[in-house]
């Protein structure tokens, strides 16, 4: 009887120990965005049209800019954009067909055709994985990610 | 220094272009963010030491197995629980319910998430009755239209045929495995039109198998909401005895009593298998896999993907079971059948884990859905206006209601694994049996933890 008290006193002292050892210290890994926070940064108005950029991330503090392209139902651009809860987005999406961008979650859409990109700019107000697609294709284009 | 964020952002950042809010698209379209690392890592530990635990320090004679149930006693909840009116009542909710839905998903809009059907199947009974099953007992009895349907057309009374003992619960496994694939893998699966064939085509299926087999014997072991949800209802510390007065157990003290047959094992596979299978095509490693793939090839790799999946969880089962074989020298399979019901627990847990916010989140949907279930248009109690608000839940209480579940899970497989060992085996031996089912159980709840942190 004794010896089961004995081994279940020894779990419960390994499991806080082991939940002491793996939590999280305090910001002390967290990239801190501290500083940049007071200063909208500026946003580029870009006249969607013709430029066509490399598919680029720039991991900016306030604003993601995400570009898209769709070819032959093929999509180019990464599979997943990660962005902090309060940052904008910038999304630009290029496509060799009509369609509609749906930015689930946050319920946007907006139209894209082979002559207008669709652009689609929001801020990441809450938190959670949000599947970006083409909406009548149902061709998910990115999945973005955004943390507390 | 938050604050300072959300301040700039909402002064600096405007819609623009042609961007306009649309309706709601919320089946799986927000998913979980991955659970941190530390908590996956807690959590694997977690389950290890409490086998540990489990194997040094448990009792060595059963203590779920042959216990009785303690009656209700005549409280207002027993009065209302015997009585035949309420349970009319119940049953013709539970019907009226089922035809609105049924002519939704036939007849209204045919867009998944401006129809009710979509939302109240996949969401609110899929999920959400089996969350409250789990906590209140076998509410399906009741609130089946298929039996409600059967007994009020005379159907299954006198069956034509013995059901065939060898089948056991196979049917309804098999349907079970039916309606996974329609709902995480058929491409057109959230489609309201889709799932009103599917609702007709299975009510159809399920009058049949009562007429010809019997009402009572198809509700046991064909109809595979009647299995679910009776499987998950053993977890509930409320049942009904034969008499139908309320009884009290403790909790998960429905599980020993589960008559050990053929094909149970199979639907408490599909029922693991098939959410865990829901995990993986969440992961990247399954989206860049089926990303370039076409329709149809898409489905075809999923629905490998699934049947694949269902037979790993059995598959990897089977094998602790050979292994207690060769302790107890009885053949594998009469084991794995007999040790199933301890993996429910875990399939339950899974669920938990996996659509807990979708209920939550999702879910609301269904309130709005409920005012206009047609999609044309109405407001019958004033929500159609309701927004799914999904600041309802934040990222850290879904991540510690998913981590949570799924060790609690595997406390209540060792327990019932336990247990059943103790009672089946010579004291002697008992424990060298579970070794490997140990094994077994902390491997899926390590490879549950693993895919709720994103793979």
């Amino acid at each position: 009887m004794r010896r089961r008290w004995i081994a279940v006193a020894i779990g419960v002292v390994a499991l806080v120990a082991i939940f002491l050892v793996v939590r999280p210290r305090d910001e002390a890994g967290a990239p801190g965005m501290t500083g940049s926070s007071g200063t909208p940064s500026e946003r580029r108005e870009e006249d969607g049209g013709n430029t066509i950029q490399p598919s680029q991330t720039t991991p900016a503090p306030e604003a993601l800019e995400l570009e898209i392209e769709v070819e032959d139902g093929k999509v180019q651009g990464p599979d997943t954009a990660t962005v902090k809860v309060g940052d904008g987005v910038d999304l630009v999406v290029e496509a060799d067909v009509s369609d509609e961008v749906h930015v689930h979650g946050y319920d946007l859409t907006a139209d894209v055709t082979p002559s207008k990109p669709a652009r689609m700019r929001f801020e990441a107000t809450t938190a959670g994985v949000f599947e970006i697609e083409l909406e009548s294709a149902g061709l998910l284009l990115v999945r973005l990610q955004v943390e507390p | 220094m938050k604050k300072g964020v959300a301040t700039a952002a909402a002064s600096g950042v405007v819609l623009l272009g042609d961007v306009t809010p649309a309706l709601a698209h919320g089946l799986g379209g927000r998913l979980d963010l991955p659970v941190p690392r530390w908590m996956f890592v807690f959590g694997a530990a977690a389950a290890l030491v409490i086998s540990f635990v489990a194997l040094a320090a448990l009792w060595r004679s059963p203590k779920l197995e042959g216990r009785s149930e303690r009656d209700g006693g005549d409280g207002p909840l027993q009065v209302l629980f015997t009585s035949s009116t309420v349970e009319w009542a119940i049953r013709a909710i539970g019907l009226a319910v089922f035809l609105l839905v049924t002519v939704a998903a036939l007849g209204g809009v045919d867009e998944p998430t401006d129809n009710l059907a979509p939302v109240f199947v996949y969401v609110w009974l899929w999920v959400g009755l089996a969350f409250a099953c789990t906590l209140l007992g076998n509410l399906w009895a009741t609130l089946s239209p298929f039996d409600t349907l059967a007994r009020l057309l005379g159907i299954g009374d006198d069956p034509r045929r013995p059901y065939p003992i060898a089948w056991g619960k196979w049917p309804a496994a098999i349907l079970l495995l039916g309606f996974t694939w329609l709902e995480l893998v058929a491409p057109f699966g959230a489609t309201p039109r889709a799932l009103g064939v599917a609702i007709t085509a299975y009510t159809v299926a399920t009058l049949a198998g009562m007429a010809v087999f019997g009402r009572d014997e198809w509700n046991r072991r064909g109809e595979a909401f009647a299995v679910l949800y009776d499987l998950l209802a053993r977890i509930a510390p409320l049942a009904r005895d034969g008499k139908g007065r309320v009884v009290r157990r403790p909790v998960l003290g429905g599980l020993p009593s589960l008559r050990p047959e053929p094909g149970l094992f199979a639907f408490v596979a599909v029922l693991l298998g098939s959410t865990t299978f829901d995990g993986v095509s969440r992961t990247s490693a399954w989206t860049s896999l089926v990303g370039g793939l076409g329709r149809t090839e898409e489905t075809i790799v999923g629905s490998a993907g699934l049947v694949g999946v269902v037979a790993l969880v059995a598959g990897v089962f089977s094998l602790s079971m050979a292994s207690a074989s060769l302790v107890s020298g009885e053949r594998w399979h009469p084991l794995a059948v007999r040790f199933a019901h301890s993996l429910v627990p875990i399939a339950f847990a899974y669920m938990v884990a996996h659509y807990f916010s979708l209920l939550v989140l999702e879910g609301q949907l269904g309130l709005r859905l409920v005012s206009d279930p047609f999609g044309l248009g109405w407001n019958l109690l004033g929500t159609a206006g309701r927004s799914v608000n999904l600041g309802l839940l934040s990222v850290t209480a879904i991540w510690y209601v998913q981590v949570a579940a799924i060790v609690a899970g595997h406390i209540g497989g060792v327990v019932l694994a336990h247990d059943r060992a103790v009672a089946v085996f010579p004291a002697r031996i008992a424990m060298r049996t579970q070794y490997a089912l140990l094994g077994v159980m902390v491997l899926f709840t390590a490879i549950g933890l693993l895919i709720l942190s994103g793979g």
